[in-house]
């Protein structure tokens, strides 16, 4: 297996990937939306609310807030422990304070830096998201509790807005000898960088590892370039992308969900040994 | 999490549940499963899209027990994200080598 990091930011990552098996890559992609846990606002408790919102639609708001989680992994209980804890529980729970009152003559957003945390490393990522515009005469006052959770419970625990595999695109090229005007122009008019080099090399195969799609550049290798070029898809080479929603790292998303399906395979071997010994205390096979 | 059931099982073939897993690891053991040369059909189902019990067929040869099989499976994917762990790493490393 041969890895190589093309672009590395701190909520985006992009990967090659040489002779990892399409599944396992898979496995742990999908492990980015729904085995990593992040924090998320989960049960809001309402003591006043005359705003303009019901109490459930700013409560599913509150949840929509991405919270900054990475000290929170270390620092709070998986959410496998916590099914059961009381509300408030200190190893589990991080508390959220909302009040805003408006005067007679104010109008105001209400923004999710406007709330307090009870612990200082978790806090919403923005505070700039607006929560609801309150007119005069109104308040708000609330207390949000926010857990670790998987995103497959639901989508406000995901840590990742993208995260996505495609083949290596390979763009094989003969120039020589040919009528290739057409399909150049073509190119070029998405490209003109590609379209350049090829000029400049008149045969050979450049990979496409920019973050692009390659769509045109296939519609225009079918309609338009005859026998001098061809788009290649190249199975076991692969681009990952990770766009994370800035609760985690890219990076710590890639090895948590790498962890994630590690642990899983783990588990399912054990319950299989442990399954097959008990088959065979009693007398059965398997 | 998975919790692992042997629905059905005898010389030569295997069926068994995985309850609250999802596609990721049941995709991941069929297709590995079909890796192996003793495998003769190895596939996947999801009887309800709400209800995450993926269910997974394996049908070997006869030469192997399919819990065997299963186990052979299982400790690949291990060997195999073990290794895609460590060139991750590498790659990392490179990287921050070269900007320093």
């Amino acid at each position: 297996m041969e890895v190589k990091v093309l672009e590395h930011k701190p909520n985006f990552l992009r990967l090659r990937l040489k002779g990892v098996p399409l599944p396992l890559l898979n496995a742990v992609r999908r492990a980015c939306f729904t085995d990593v846990p992040v924090m998320a606002i989960d049960i809001v408790e309402f003591f006043e609310n005359n705003t303009v919102l019901y109490d459930e639609i700013i409560a599913h708001r509150l949840g929509l807030i991405p919270l900054t989680s990475e000290e929170a992994l270390e620092k709070y209980d998986p959410p496998e422990k916590c099914r059961n804890a009381p509300l408030g529980d200190p190893k589990c729970y991080v508390v959220f304070k909302l009040e805003v009152e408006t005067g007679p003559n104010e109008y105001r957003v209400v923004y999710s830096g406007d709330m307090e945390s009870s612990d200082p490393s978790v806090k919403p990522l923005y505070d700039n998201i607006p929560i609801v515009i309150m007119a005069p005469n109104q308040s708000l006052r609330l207390q949000a509790y926010a857990r670790l959770g998987y995103g497959r419970e639901h989508a406000k625990w995901m840590p990742v807005s993208i995260a996505a595999h495609k083949y290596l695109p390979v763009l094989h090229f003969d120039l020589e000898g040919k009528e290739c005007e057409e399909c150049l122009k073509c190119i070029e008019s998405f490209l003109p960088e590609l379209a350049k080099k090829m000029r400049d090399q008149v045969r050979g195969s450049i990979e496409i590892l920019e973050d692009i799609n390659t769509s045109a550049i296939y519609w225009c290798t079918v309609k338009r370039c005859g026998d001098c070029a061809k788009l290649e898809y190249r199975e076991g080479d692969y681009l990952l992308k990770i766009e994370t929603t800035g609760a985690l790292p890219a990076k710590v998303v890639l090895f948590k969900a790498i962890e994630a399906i590690k642990r899983k395979t783990q588990k399912l071997l054990e319950e299989l040994f442990e399954l097959r010994k008990q088959g065979l205390q009693e007398g059965g096979r398997g | 999490m998975g919790r692992l059931k042997i629905k059905k099982v005898d010389e030569k073939s295997v069926e068994i549940e995985l309850e609250g897993e999802d596609h990721s690891m049941a995709n991941l053991i069929a297709k590995y499963a079909l890796r192996n040369p003793h495998t003769k059909f190895a596939a996947y189902n999801v009887p309800h899209p709400l209800i995450a019990n993926p269910i997974i067929q394996i049908v070997t040869d006869g030469t192997i027990h399919p819990l065997d099989l299963l186990e052979q499976v299982l400790k690949e994917i291990l060997a195999d994200i073990e290794k895609f762990k460590e060139s991750v790493e590498k790659a990392f490393n490179e990287v921050s080598e070269k900007g320093s």
